[in-house]
């Protein structure tokens, strides 16, 4: 998946309009990214990537710019 | 004598009186309206254990409903199991009490199990093993929780979502309405801090220090004599093990996916129950979403989806039935049931 499709997901699963989030987005400035946020963003990335995140290795990320380098990382992002 | 197969015969369930509604809630958490929690959980109301009300009050009404709406009789009775984990003390075992007070046999043998989540599936999979090596012909599963008393009023990520009840199952070597099949079952004990009341046992003794509350990042306050759930990373681990389970559980019988009539699975939360079915591509009718009314029961979840289910007539002869526990420790297990037909159970 392409960055810009991702943080488009990313905007859906954070009930946030589109194009409002970019790499500095976090918990400290989105107030939709709360625990259950964090939820909608496994349940993105699960559906979405394949990929089965657990909630610590989302807690580690302070960022989306942080999340964005560790699915690159992994391999599931472009 | 020879015990083929084991079955379940009956199910019933007992709801405390007090119930609390989102309504109630949304006064609490200044960013959660009603229809907030409802979206998130699908759940509208649970029912609450009054203050003197225990789990095995509520496990005693259960089964009490059950002797008298069956033809069973406490006297007829091998074994109770009682699954639990808000017992009414670490010892004595609440099951003795229990024993006690519906009038079973002094040749019942009775102990508990404690499990939450998975607790039904692991009741029947030793129910099964009591009544298949012939030293039992009835059993007697009770589960029960009051979870309420140990949630902190203002931890919105556990008290939106659970609720207390009481149940009673009868397995039997004789007529039933389900024959009880295959298992998996399973253990990550490496997850037992994401889901935890840490005060609960003997590790760390409850104290002044535990009970000072504090606030977490999302703005729930607990302390450590409180329940305390990671949700997210208890998700995770459910999207892990439940497609596992199922998957190994089918391999077993050498059925495909597409062979269960009905996955019944914990009620945990519309969110995880709707993302699951999506995940492993079942079609949302075959999975039944019973929370709305109760919250989710642990251990109480999936009887009670059975009964309801069985209530309104949506089992027909032959169908076949997966249930799925998964939860509190980790623990998770999985189980085949075919459907009889015959509704013994007065409704």
């Amino acid at each position: 998946m392409k960055i810009k499709d991702f943080i488009d997901k990313c905007c859906l699963a954070l009930e946030v309009e589109p194009g409002t989030l970019n790499r500095d987005s976090s918990p400290d400035n989105v107030e939709t990214w709360d625990s259950m946020g964090y939820l909608n963003l496994i349940a993105m990335i699960d559906k979405e990537l394949g990929l089965s995140l657990s909630g610590d290795d989302l807690q580690k990320i302070n960022t989306l710019g942080d999340l964005i380098d560790e699915l690159k990382s992994r391999g599931v992002l472009e | 004598m020879s015990f083929k197969s084991a079955k379940i015969s009956y199910i019933e369930y007992y709801l405390p009186e007090q119930i609390l509604t989102n309504e109630e809630l949304q006064t609490l958490y200044p960013r959660w309206s009603s229809e907030k929690i409802y979206s998130k959980t699908g759940i509208s109301t649970r029912h609450i254990a009054s203050q003197d009300e225990c789990a095995s009050d509520l496990g005693y009404r259960a089964a009490y409903k059950l002797f008298n709406q069956s033809n069973i009789k406490p006297e007829d009775i091998d074994v109770l199991i009682f699954c639990t984990q808000t017992p009414d003390y670490c010892l004595p075992t609440s099951a003795c009490i229990l024993q006690d007070r519906l009038g079973l046999p002094n040749s019942c043998a009775s102990f508990d199990i404690n499990l939450g989540c998975s607790g039904f599936v692991y009741g029947l999979s030793i129910a099964k093993a009591y009544i298949c090596s012939e030293m039992a012909r009835n059993v007697l599963l009770i589960t029960a929780d009051t979870y309420s008393k140990v949630i902190h009023p203002l931890d919105k990520s556990v008290r939106t979502i659970f609720g207390d009840a009481g149940t009673a199952t009868i397995i039997s070597s004789n007529d039933g309405i389900a024959e009880i099949g295959s298992f998996d079952l399973g253990t990550d004990g490496s997850g037992y801090k994401n889901f935890i009341v840490p005060t609960s046992g003997f590790r760390i003794p409850k104290s002044s220090e535990t009970s000072i509350e504090k606030e977490d990042e999302s703005g729930n306050i607990r302390s450590l004599d409180n329940l305390y759930m990671n949700g997210s990373n208890l998700f995770s681990f459910t999207l892990d093990a439940v497609p596992k389970t199922i998957e190994q559980l089918l391999q077993k019988v050498n059925l495909n996916l597409s062979d269960i009539d009905w996955f019944i699975m914990h009620q945990a939360n519309r969110f995880m129950l709707r993302h699951l079915t999506e995940k492993l591509n079942i079609p949302e009718i075959k999975v039944p979403i019973c929370l709305e009314q109760y919250g989710n029961t642990v251990s109480s979840s999936i009887p009670i989806t059975l009964r309801d289910c069985q209530k309104n007539g949506l089992f027909k002869n032959g169908d076949l039935l997966m249930l799925i526990g998964f939860g509190v420790g980790y623990s998770w297990g999985s189980v085949l049931l075919k459907w009889m037909g015959e509704d013994k159970n007065v409704s």
